[in-house]
């Protein structure tokens, strides 16, 4: 697609979302004050019976009409101009029984009506399946792939249960290795997804320098991804979004938990109190005693460790008010000597706060406010030979912000909000005691977001929406047109496009082999917001009776990317422009996704097929001098996950992941090269150099494994139930390439060095008490 | 709902088609020429590039029948093929000392190969330690050497790029600091001689303390000692061709970038047609006298004794 193509794209949907934005208020006014005296509406929140956690994305149907709703990310739906009549509201929720509820509404009644789902004793088995056809409109909404919690615990994983681990076997996420868990979702690198953890954003979400993701699955209650076309609602990434939601607690009894891990221990509990609920999670690692064995061998840090602590108070003030406290704090600690003299010491973790209420002023606007803070900090340190090495980096960011959902009729939903926050990202690095470098981007940020999603018939559903963004430090002002259409082609067929234009403020400066050191830097003077263009098409069907089949095509640009210039001799005396190189990149690319969420033998079979490039003038030069694209190493042609559950009776649970991916690309230099002149410069008497035809031009063997695990679930009688997992990863041994290592002989001869992937079985044991 | 899933497959054939392709190895040629301000003309090296899978020692790839000649100005040098060490080129005429805050070309022809190999240096600005605040120190004291420098600046930078190497003359393993010691240890394969000379990463200018008058304080870190004993300091401003290479060969080596591993990226080019380096410096030297600490125990302050 040419660039000229694509401007006139964007500028056409512009023009249709302002216009249709513009507009929007007085018809919605006109409209629901003519209709509001003559039609009825529905409203209430949606709730497990068994604990009282709010149901995101439940279905609400009235039938016999159109008219429906889905429960947003505070279990609230809202279902406007009915008919006055007697109507059956069926409330429908993956893995609960269907409720249908008789009401009578009269000419403009308000009904407030909370719906409390339960399981089944069938469904709970997963052996019969679900008689009703589940739709799960919002989650297979386009560019949205979610992946429930039970499922992440369930499924063979090293170590620990991992929410971005299980991200990576959704179509379009691909995986850089087995020791990360960075997600590169449709082409983009893990700065370009924004992680939300009850709406507050987390800088560095990893454990153990990456191999684990910081979110702790006791208390997490959803997980959910835009891998692309995201609503208005989110702004201030390129690529994709993950939203994670904490639990809120049980609301009707105290429960706990214990889990027993090889590497990290977990303890939960949760409960709720004369107004509210609450809950806490603690999962720290337990690797002291094993360290203490293995002092002796140099490699072995001298101390190690993580923990994380997430917890959730709500307080339910009134019918029409809730108020939610969360907070989260996680730490990783690393202390390691080398070799006598040469010692490196890193504390690096993230805290976040969450207040929110959530205030119902009628069955037609619901508004939520927030107030987020968050705090990352990493602070390595390293001596060597008496030289001290040190970099603080932190990053604050505190913000305000005011959200609504209004329901003016049947046929529109307008959701729009304001955000207001400061960010300050100092960096300092030390060097011999001294500071040598320190920038503070302190940047005031607003945004402002309204969105209208438009039923004209049941069939059609048009959601425009507008996104300003003003970004302080270069005094940057952004709006991002977004436009996504859905036709229901049939009973059983939906087909969705989307397009929109995302900004991008900030650049993640990090290294895949050990995220402990990752910072961010701004755009600012002299650095404009990088910014990209997406454009999705999706195809979802209902096959048979459980069996679903999603598809998605999409292309994105990516452009004005800055990223920390890899050629420059160090930070300190550049101007703040002269940190960054700038380039360009794009991604294309086709997913299917074979679900069968229920029944006693469950899954997915995801397919991806898709390319990215990156094009930085100073990289992949030719023969001549001139730059050209070249591959990242998480482009992938082929990705292709199968994951299956088994449950084999009450007690017994099998579970099984394979995965094939394209072999990564990887730069194999094809001549080399010696300059000897170099020894009083930089104190090497020669100078070894690779040549390569291009970055990154060959690809390592295809990449597969198999995970095996079994889940054994009993009863202590009425104190506790337990469950044993046993799992074994990378089955039949694979011996996956991570990188090739290539090294000098005496003679000058280059020798290339397979480094693998976890190369053996790798066995996974867990003990977890529920009481 | 087949039809439909037909024609959606055709939108996908469109838009997931897969297309890559890579540049080659065109320039064969290898030239390596570093000028020292201030200093004559040093001898050239003209080589190929060897495959990968082959040997890559300077004789068996050099290359003797290049003309390689260095112009200034009006000025041009003629390097001539050494009879006694093939691919290496003397200048052999009237003595000419490197001029610094200068301009020079340099071209070489290889018969056989059609394109012509140039390149351009700016040799940065004489570079002399005008003070230093001691002769000898105590080792992780905080006797630091401390110079006062000229920037030693070619006419394209901003701000200098600098390295230090530290050459100690008399190589003992009872000399050796203990990180040596530590190392030799770890590390059978290793010989002490190996760390005789030792080097920094370039270090930019910013990094120190710079004075109105366009003087600069560099402080001598202690990571730049090996041994005890005497020491040569040398003190080098490089020009953008060498810092750019200098920077590149880091990066191959895996340092301190954030490529993932196995992303190597070739080296920033210094020279038209050719591979190598074509670059120039500034340089003054200086000794250094470093005595072990008492007790050979470190006094400095060190993260790990918080």
């Amino acid at each position: 697609m040419t660039n000229s193509a694509i401007r006139s794209l964007l500028h056409s949907i512009q023009l249709v979302v302002i216009q249709q934005v513009g507009s929007l208020f007085a018809f919605c006014l006109i409209a629901s004050s003519v209709q509001g005296q003559e039609l009825a509406a529905l409203d209430g929140f949606i709730t497990d019976a068994s604990n009282g956690e709010t149901l995101i994305s439940a279905n609400v149907l009235v039938k016999g009409t159109p008219l429906g709703g889905i429960s947003n990310l505070s279990g609230y739906y809202a279902v406007s101009g009915i008919e006055p009549g007697t109507y059956v509201i069926r409330v429908s929720y993956i893995g609960f029984d269907t409720i249908e509820r008789d009401v009578l509404l009269t000419a403009g009644e308000s009904l407030r009506l909370d719906f409390a789902l339960t399981t089944t004793e069938e469904l709970l088995e997963s052996i019969e399946v679900s008689a009703d056809r589940i739709t799960e409109e919002e989650v297979r909404s386009i560019g949205i792939s979610q992946i429930s919690v039970a499922t992440i615990q369930q499924l063979p994983q090293v170590f620990e249960p991992d929410v971005f681990r299980s991200l990576q076997l959704l179509p379009g996420v691909a995986q850089s290795s087995d020791y990360s868990s960075g997600l590169y979702i449709r082409g983009g690198d893990p700065g370009q997804t924004l992680i939300l953890l009850d709406r507050t954003k987390i800088y560095n979400p990893s454990h153990v320098f990456g191999f684990f993701s910081t979110f702790n699955t006791d208390a997490i209650k959803d997980v959910r991804l835009y891998k692309g076309g995201f609503p208005s609602t989110y702004g201030g990434v390129l690529g994709s979004v993950l939203d994670v939601q904490n639990k809120d607690g049980n609301r009707r009894e105290t429960h706990g938990k214990l889990s027993l891990g090889l590497l990290a221990s977990r303890a939960f509990a949760e409960g709720p109190y004369s107004k509210g609920s609450w809950m806490v999670a603690l999962r720290r690692s337990t690797l002291e005693p094993l360290l203490s064995v293995l002092q002796n061998i140099d490699a072995v840090p001298r101390a190690f460790y993580f923990y994380d602590f997430n917890g959730k108070v709500n307080f339910d003030a009134s019918l029409n008010d809730k108020f939610s406290l969360s907070f989260y704090s996680g730490s990783d600690y690393l202390r390691s000597t080398f070799t006598q003299g040469v010692e490196i010491k890193l504390l690096y973790g993230n805290r976040t706060v969450t207040g929110s209420w959530i205030h119902l002023w009628s069955n037609q606007l619901f508004t939520t406010t927030t107030f987020t803070s968050s705090w990352y900090e990493s602070t390595p340190r390293a001596t060597f030979s008496g030289t001290n090495f040190e970099q603080l980096n932190r990053v604050v960011e505190s913000s305000l912000r005011a959200d609504f959902e209004y329901y003016p009729n049947s046929k529109h939903s307008i959701v729009g909000g304001l955000w207001a926050g400061i960010f300050n990202a100092p960096l300092t690095n030390f060097f011999d005691n001294r500071e040598v470098f320190h920038t503070r981007n302190r940047v005031e940020h607003a945004s402002f977001y309204l969105q209208d999603t438009y039923r004209p018939t049941p069939a059609w559903s048009i959601t425009s929406g507008l996104r300003a963004t003003y970004y302080g430090y270069g005094k940057y002002f952004r709006v991002a047109p977004r436009l996504s259409l859905e036709r229901q082609l049939g009973p059983d067929v939906r087909l969705q496009a989307s397009a929109g234009r995302y900004f991008q403020f900030l650049t993640l400066i990090s290294n895949e082999i050990f995220s402990g050191f990752d910072f961010w830097l701004t755009s600012g003077d002299g650095v404009k917001p990088a910014y990209g263009d997406q454009f999705i098409l999706g195809l979802k069907t209902n096959l048979v009776a459980d069996l679903t089949l999603d598809t998605e095509v999409y292309y994105r640009t990516m452009r004005e990317l800055f990223v920390l210039d890899q050629f420059s001799r160090g930070l300190a005396g550049l101007e703040y422009r002269e940190l960054f190189a700038f380039g360009k990149g794009m991604a294309h690319g086709f997913e299917v996704q074979l679900s069968r969420q229920t029944g006693q033998i469950n899954g997915f079979i995801a397919y991806t097929l898709a390319h990215t490039d990156r094009f930085f003038p100073r990289l992949n030069q030719d023969a001549s001098g001139q730059p050209q694209p070249y591959v990242p190493r998480n482009d992938r042609l082929h990705d292709l996950n199968i994951v299956a559950q088994w449950r084999i009776s009450r007690r017994w649970e099998l579970g099984a992941v394979f995965t094939y991916a394209t072999g990564q690309a990887y730069t194999r230099p094809q001549a080399s090269y010696v300059v000897y002149g170099t020894e009083l410069v930089n104190g090497f008497d020669t100078t070894n150099l690779l040549v390569s035809p291009g970055l990154n031009q060959s690809r390592l063997p295809a990449y597969h494994r198999l995970d095996i695990g079994a889940t054994w679930t009993g009863s202590l009688g009425r104190f506790a139930d337990y469950e044993f997992q046993m799992q074994v990863i990378n089955a039949y041994a694979r011996e996956n390439v991570w990188f090739v290592f290539n090294d000098f002989e005496d003679d000058g001869t280059l020798t290339r060095s397979s480094i693998p992937q976890i190369p053996v079985p790798l066995p996974n044991l867990s003990f977890t008490l529920q009481f | 709902m087949v039809r439909w899933i037909l024609i959606f497959g055709l939108f996908l054939l469109i838009g997931a088609c897969d297309t890559a392709e890579f540049s080659v190895l065109d320039n064969k040629i290898v030239v390596e020429l570093t000028l020292v301000a201030n200093e004559p003309v040093p001898d050239a090296r003209v080589s190929s590039i060897a495959a990968a899978d082959q040997r890559n020692q300077f004789p068996d790839v050099a290359i003797s029948n290049a003309e390689v000649i260095l112009t200034t100005g009006t000025t041009s040098l003629r390097l001539e093929p050494s009879k006694m060490t093939p691919g290496v080129y003397t200048y052999l005429g009237p003595e000419h000392l490197i001029q610094p805050s200068t301009r020079y070309d340099l071209r070489v022809s290889v018969p056989g190969q059609a394109n012509e190999i140039t390149g351009t240096t700016n040799v940065p600005s004489t570079l002399e330690i005008l003070t230093a605040s001691r002769t000898s120190g105590t080792y992780l004291s905080d006797e630091q050497l401390v110079l006062k420098v000229t920037p030693g600046r070619s006419a394209d930078q901003s701000q200098s790029s600098f390295t230090l190497v530290t050459e100690a003359l008399e190589v003992r393993r009872d000399l050796a600091v203990p990180t040596v010691i530590g190392f030799l240890d770890n590390d059978s394969d290793l010989d002490l001689e190996e760390f005789r000379i030792s080097g920094s990463p370039i270090i930019a200018e910013g990094n120190f303390v710079s004075f109105p008058d366009g003087t600069i304080q560099l402080i001598y870190p202690w990571i730049g000692v090996s041994f005890y004993g005497s020491n040569i300091i040398y003190v080098n401003a490089l020009d953008e061709n060498l810092a750019g290479f200098i920077r590149s060969a880091e990066l191959q080596q895996g340092g301190n970038g954030t490529f993932g591993p196995g992303v190597i990226p070739n080296v920033l080019p210094s020279l038209s047609g050719a591979h190598g380096l074509f670059g120039s410096l500034s340089r003054d030297t200086i000794s250094f006298m470093v005595k072990p600490p008492e007790n050979n125990r470190a006094t400095r302050h060190s993260w790990f004794s918080e």
